[in-house]
């Protein structure tokens, strides 16, 4: 796995005037931005950037080589997820460091308990994304896998408009089953409702890193 | 080293069904035209694909078993997959010191200022012929065991092929119990490097010969009309119509100079085993 590591570190600072431009684009939004949201943009930035290894990998029809080598699928995409989510909290660390000198010099104080949560959730959040998408990224390739995307960002879209479309009809005090209680231990017990959270969070990206697996060994090369 | 027992892999429109064995030591072609089945039998072997039924056993395990540990004795050379073109050839010796136990760092370096392939310029932009020095250097440096070569002298100039069949000479030199499968297209590449042949045409191993037999007891006879008609054609393997009579394939060559000095007699090489037995 070390190798593959190797190979996608090397990939990625081929890219290191990218990397650069982000980082200035980040500074200039942190000054603009107040909280947390810079931290979950950078560390965005950086998982989309790790995922581009597999772009790279693909490229050029370098599969058939890549698993000639002394590798395994398991490795292959273990390696992967590890490099998304390592690359993704390198980028939580950056955007944090953005985030506490901006606040140093605008002056504005950072309020820690809502940014700790917020950071931790949208670090979850983001590896599930990431998870479900390495697995279309892999499945379908480069083209293929933005058609699926796009279809899942439709179906997101119109789940979104769904509660949208409740919450404008009905108000919080009227909503029932699930929602309501989800709601009630929101107000109860906040942080039983995050365990929660990050439990189901945690447990979809293991079932994503499974599928994975087993489609990346029925795949033919 | 290698056994492959009634292969099978169909495809909507083509059938791959072969057997076929490499000895320890040995160092076996794989010919044949484009299309014929040499990559696929090579990706069984690599199990990158899954065969439809047959066995691939490459050194005492099936592939299906193969573990990555297991692929450290191999070294491999596609013709059209290595590594990515946005990498520098100091960024594979990176990946390579990462990925194999044994890789030899030194020898590798060595052998790119030896063949002037540059180490800090990223891949795609090298030529053909340095892309391909990449791709064999790679498979060589980590002293594997077992070398499985696709077409990889394919789409290169003389001097470029002559490296690289250099490399692969020397590294037999030095590694004489090493195995090396190499299929090509380039059937010339394979007559001073290989003890046996395998032909294959629309997914079937349609000869298995040594190489040496084939140098030395093959030839082409180019016979005329009546000649054709009163000699004794039990040693033909395969005729075609030319102008000037028929013009036959043997492996018996010398039977044919001794009997029949009339007839015109020409060394066979790999090249015409391909264009007679395969041919239309």
């Amino acid at each position: 796995m070390k190798g593959l590591l190797v190979k996608d570190m090397r990939l990625t600072l081929q890219r290191k005037q990218t990397l650069l431009i982000f980082l200035v684009v980040s500074v200039a939004l942190g000054f603009s931005f107040d909280g947390s949201f810079i931290v979950t943009y950078v560390s965005m930035l950086m998982m989309i950037t790790a995922m581009g290894t597999i772009s790279y990998d693909e490229f050029d029809n370098g599969y058939p080589f890549l698993f000639s080598l002394p590798i395994d699928c398991k490795t292959y995409v273990t390696e992967k997820y590890a490099f998304c989510f390592g690359m993704e909290l390198a980028g939580t660390v950056v955007g944090l460091i953005i985030m506490f000198i901006t606040s140093f010099l605008t002056g504005k104080p950072v309020e820690m308990d809502g940014m700790i949560s917020g950071v931790i959730g949208s670090f979850l959040g983001m590896s599930m994304v990431c998870a479900v998408l390495v697995y279309f990224q892999l499945k379908f390739g480069i083209e293929k896998s933005r058609m699926v995307i796009f279809g899942g960002y439709g179906v997101i879209a119109v789940i979104l408009l769904m509660f949208k479309n409740y919450f404008n009809s009905h108000s919080i005090s009227e909503a029932t089953g699930l929602v309501r209680a989800v709601i009630d231990l929101a107000v109860r017990n906040p942080a039983l409702l995050l365990v929660i959270i990050t439990a189901v969070l945690l447990a979809i990206i293991y079932v994503m890193y499974v599928l994975t697996v087993r489609m990346m060994e029925k795949k033919e090369f | 080293m290698i056994t492959i027992e009634n292969l099978v892999k169909r495809y909507r429109d083509f059938e791959l069904n072969v057997s076929l064995e490499i000895p320890d030591g040995q160092v076996c072609g794989l010919v044949g035209k484009n299309g014929a089945g040499k990559s696929t039998t090579i990706k069984s072997i690599l199990g990158l694909i899954k065969p439809d039924s047959g066995k691939v056993v490459v050194m005492g395990k099936n592939t299906a078993d193969m573990k990555a540990s297991d692929k450290q004795n191999i070294g491999v050379a596609l013709a059209e997959s290595g590594f990515s073109g946005y990498l520098t050839v100091n960024d594979v010796i990176a990946i390579l010191k990462n990925m194999y136990d044994d890789f030899d760092e030194e020898y590798f370096r060595h052998l790119c200022i030896r063949f002037d392939v540059p180490l800090g310029k990223v891949i795609r932009e090298f030529s053909t012929g340095m892309k391909a020095k990449v791709r064999v250097l790679s498979a060589i440096s980590h002293r594997a065991k077992l070398l499985i070569m696709d077409e990889p002298t394919s789409g290169l100039d003389v001097e470029a092929r002559n490296d690289i069949l250099d490399i692969l000479r020397e590294y037999l030199k030095e590694n004489e119990d090493c195995s090396i499968l190499i299929s090509s297209h380039i059937s010339s590449d394979l007559e001073n490097l290989c003890d046996d042949i395998y032909l294959i045409h629309e997914g079937k191993i349609i000869l298995h010969e040594d190489t040496d037999r084939i140098l030395s007891s093959y030839a082409i006879l180019k016979v005329d009309e009546e000649t054709y008609g009163k000699m004794d054609r039990s040693y033909v393997l395969k005729e075609k119509k030319e102008n000037y009579g028929y013009r036959c394939l043997t492996d018996q060559k010398q039977f044919y100079m001794e009997n029949y000095p009339e007839i015109v007699v020409e060394n066979g090489s790999i090249d015409d085993l391909i264009l007679m037995l395969t041919g239309r």
